[in-house]
């Protein structure tokens, strides 16, 4: 009987000891697949990606007693990049396991630098086939100075630019952009800019 | 905090100490119509997600035997399921279960048996946490759930015993998933005629 109570301590100890171990850990991998820098979070942790790296992390998902307990977690990724729009999406996260984020382009985008005298105070866009200006595209309350630039996200098409700047709310439209999704178009505006499609490779 | 751990184990040793004493002896298990006071130390340790390593429990529980084989009682304790060092910052989680609870016993010797726990309840969260909820819980608050365990009871004083049990907790954590945590308990048993 002593020797019965003997083993069944050890026994309980042992499984004691192996159960206190049964930490859960994935890994997250995050792949900017964008033609532009991705800024956001993961999980909390402010990141930045460059074009075509990666940023890794390994996500502790919890404790575990054999079957009972988590074996998978979500991870919240948000941010955005110039040719990313503003997203927050929750990625599940599995033990042992390598989850692979992707991070694509899904719009264009306009580097707007206004180089004119005057104030920009709003920038309006319409489909190249339209007559219906869209509403303002800078944010409410902001401007663009003389000399300051703005990033403004288009998506693929042809695009006309509506252009309004003080102090008499003069307008100025530039015609015909044509955009791609992960496309980034320069333009250093003032009221005698006209978008000039840049040399295909097979005209140089 | 060892200070505290310390003067705990202290205190839970010399009441231990005193129950010894002051109990008399005799043989083999607990009866109907006697009570079964358990006092328990444990490992204690969540098993959800974003638990640190477990730590202690100091539980007590009290019966009454109904049959020569099934207890009836309450089970109260303070179980720490989740500690973490960080910077300084002792990050924990704390359980005070609160239960109902039901043993049966399967002897196995004279002063050996083995048995089964069925418990229900309530549970008092005390989270002392940083910027990671444990299991969905960041808050103090009091949940229903339940227990179910095994173990075994050595009568090896005759109306004292030692014994050792696994039991697992579970409770609604209000999220999508229950919060559970285990406890591996060393008990020392007084029988109460």
């Amino acid at each position: 009987m002593t020797k019965f109570s003997i083993r069944a301590l050890i026994v309980l100890a042992i499984c004691a000891a192996g159960l206190s171990g049964c930490s859960q850990e994935g890994t997250l991998v995050i792949h900017n697949s964008a033609s532009t820098e991705f800024n956001g979070f993961v999980d909390g942790t402010q990141v930045t990606i460059d074009p075509s790296h990666s940023y890794e992390a390994t996500v502790y998902i919890g404790k575990s007693l054999a079957v009972i307990g988590p074996d998978h977690v979500p991870v919240v990724v948000e941010g955005s990049a110039t040719t990313k729009r503003p997203f927050s999406e929750e990625v599940t996260i599995k033990s042992g396991e390598t989850t692979t984020f992707q991070i694509a382009d899904d719009t264009g985008a306009l580097i707007f630098t206004n180089i004119h005298l005057r104030t920009v105070t709003a920038v309006a866009t319409r489909a190249c086939d339209s007559l219906a200006w869209g509403s303002n595209l800078l944010e409410a309350g902001r401007i663009i100075p003389p000399g300051s630039t703005r990033t403004i996200q288009l998506g693929a098409g042809c695009w006309d630019l509506k252009v309004t700047f003080d102090p008499d709310e003069l307008i100025d439209i530039v015609s015909d952009i044509p955009i791609e999704t992960g496309q980034v178009i320069e333009i250093a505006w003032d009221t005698t800019f006209v978008y000039t499609p840049p040399p295909t490779a097979a005209a140089r | 905090m060892e200070l505290k751990t310390f003067k705990t184990f202290s205190i839970a040793g010399a009441l231990l100490l005193c129950c010894a004493v002051y109990s008399g002896t005799a043989l083999g298990q607990a009866a109907k119509k006697q009570y079964v006071a358990d006092f328990g130390a444990a490992f204690t340790q969540a098993t959800v997600t974003k638990a640190q390593r477990g730590m202690l429990g100091l539980d007590l529980s009290v019966g009454k035997m109904f049959t020569n084989s099934l207890s009836a009682g309450v089970a109260v304790g303070y179980d720490i399921a989740s500690f973490q060092k960080n910077e300084g910052i002792y990050a924990r989680f704390a359980i005070v279960p609160l239960l109902a609870k039901a043993k049966y016993y399967f002897t196995i010797a004279p002063a050996m048996q083995l048995h089964a726990i069925v418990a229900g309840g309530a549970y008092q969260t005390i989270p002392h946490l940083g910027t990671d909820a444990i299991g969905g819980i960041s808050k103090a608050d009091i949940r229903p759930g339940g227990s179910i365990g095994v173990g075994f009871d050595w009568w090896i004083f005759g109306r004292q015993g030692l014994g050792a049990e696994f039991e697992y907790n579970f409770f609604d954590s209000g999220a999508e998933d229950m919060f559970s945590y285990f406890a591996v308990r060393v008990n020392y048993s007084l029988i109460k005629m």
